[in-house]
């Protein structure tokens, strides 16, 4: 098999362009995700009353639903539910919203449930108000509790956003299929996608095994 | 100690159950300003589930407790002000492992603005001393063994400069070398005349520091005596059985 990497020259600026939308995919679904994720997690804390179980019901099936049903639905069903039809961008950055949001109240919940009673209990103790044992006390530790996953949590967006090449965003692997059936050089684009991939991933898994390791060490 | 004036706290006819499970019955217990006051007894017999009615970590379900000029069960509004007036020790020192040592006695003077920053650190270091722990002021709890971690609870709950100190079994997670270092600091702190409220099982320091010791069993207050009756004329079943077994 012969190779010609210079292809990958030939065309960066298509790859460098799908992976800034790659990226500008996963950052959007991240702070968004953040956001929806915060209020689902505060609707579940209240464990009671309508939004507990608006929450739950949230975070429970976009959880649950295959990422790529989510996609085609709100591409292919969405005109039938919004007044306008949304475009492939506007349906990927949703949808990696929306999936981000569950997960991420999901380990919001976990992590201010990790901090011990006894922190509660110190906290009021020491005479602070419910207000400042919530910023000073609680989300602190919380946050720290939370870092690991919510470094996976990067990794499995940039993972999730290979799917919305199959509705046309024009991602990494959207890219990588097209440049390749112009010139069959599926090879050099695919691998050359494989280590960008890699590269965007892999200080996330490793920041998150570092950060568990150092609290480890931390908390003894 | 104080014979005139009224009790700094005054708990009345105070009931709590948890569930099913009647833990406190009918509780009366006055304390006067600058009184140590050890309470004893068998584990399930609700002397922790009392300290902590003292300063609103748990609700009353009935009776009252009077705190300096407050009234418990309150609003959220009186809660905060018993809590300022009043420091807590906890059996697992509850340290915020996230501050460091100076940090965790400075958070509350700092955010309740009773102190600007150079005063609450100043306040802090002059309480480490006391406590014997200055070195260590810029380290995290985690690096500090069991007793030092203790001690820096207790600067901490000083340094809101509270009238009265609850002491929730402060020695009983320790391991046994660093029990009197933490001892010792309390009988520093008793002999200077803050109130203290002391759910222990260190018989010899409550025979030792304390002006009353009370027993608790099954959720009742069965005896509150002076040390010396406490041990020796005390004719209450319950709590000869207990202190055979102890002693």
């Amino acid at each position: 098999m012969n190779s010609d990497w210079s292809i990958l020259y030939q065309y960066r600026y298509e790859i460098l362009g799908g992976l800034w939308t790659t990226i500008a995919l996963v950052g959007l679904a991240l702070v968004s995700g953040y956001i929806v994720g915060a209020l689902a997690c505060c609707g579940k804390l209240m464990r009671t009353g309508p939004l507990y179980w608006l929450s739950t019901f949230y975070i429970n099936t976009f959880r649950a639903l295959p990422e790529t049903v989510l996609v085609f639905w709100i591409y292919f069903c969405g005109p039938f539910i919004f007044t306008a039809a949304p475009s492939a961008w506007q349906t990927g950055v949703i949808s990696m919203s929306l999936v981000a949001g569950a997960y991420f109240a999901e380990i919001a919940r976990a992590g201010i449930q990790s901090v011990s009673r006894g922190q509660w209990e110190a906290a009021r103790a020491v005479g602070l108000s419910e207000f400042w044992v919530w910023i000073d006390v609680i989300i602190p530790q919380a946050v720290r509790a939370m870092l690991p996953s919510s470094a996976l949590l990067v990794t499995q967006l940039v993972k999730m956003s290979g799917l919305v090449s199959a509705i046309g965003v024009t991602e990494l692997i959207y890219q990588a299929q097209t440049l390749g059936s112009l010139s069959f050089r599926y090879f050099e684009f695919f691998t050359a996608v494989a280590v960008l991939y890699f590269i965007l991933i892999f200080p996330f898994s490793m920041a998150s095994r570092f950060i568990e390791a150092h609290m480890r060490q931390q908390i003894g | 100690m104080s014979p005139i004036g009224k009790p700094i706290v005054d708990a009345r006819g105070i009931n709590k159950s948890f569930n099913t499970a009647h833990v406190l019955k009918n509780v009366d217990l006055k304390v006067n300003a600058g009184e140590v006051v050890c309470i004893v007894g068998p584990s399930g017999s609700g002397k922790s589930t009392f300290l902590r009615l003292i300063n609103g970590l748990e609700d009353i379900d009935g009776g009252q407790i009077e705190v300096g000029e407050t009234t418990l069960p309150g609003a959220p509004k009186e809660l905060l002000s018993v809590r300022r007036n009043v420091g807590m020790v906890f059996q697992n020192f509850n340290l915020f492992p996230h501050l460091t040592v100076l940090e965790n006695l400075t958070l509350s003077p700092r955010r309740t603005g009773r102190m600007n920053r150079s005063g609450a650190e100043n306040k802090a270091r002059e309480l480490l001393k006391r406590v014997g722990i200055s070195e260590q002021s810029s380290k995290y709890p985690s690096q500090l063994s069991g007793g030092q971690q203790q001690r820096v609870a207790i600067a901490r709950a000083l340094a809101m400069e509270p009238q009265i100190l609850l002491f929730d079994e402060p020695t009983s997670a320790l391991d046994p070398e660093n029990v009197n270092e933490v001892l010792n600091v309390m009988k520093e702190l008793a002999s200077s005349g803050i109130t203290m409220i002391v759910v222990t099982h260190e018989m010899g320091f409550a025979r030792e520091v304390a002006d009353r010791i009370v027993f608790m069993a099954d959720g009742q207050l069965l005896v509150d005596a002076s040390p010396s009756q406490f041990f020796e004329h005390v004719e209450d079943e319950r709590l000869r059985s207990f202190l055979s077994k102890i002693l």
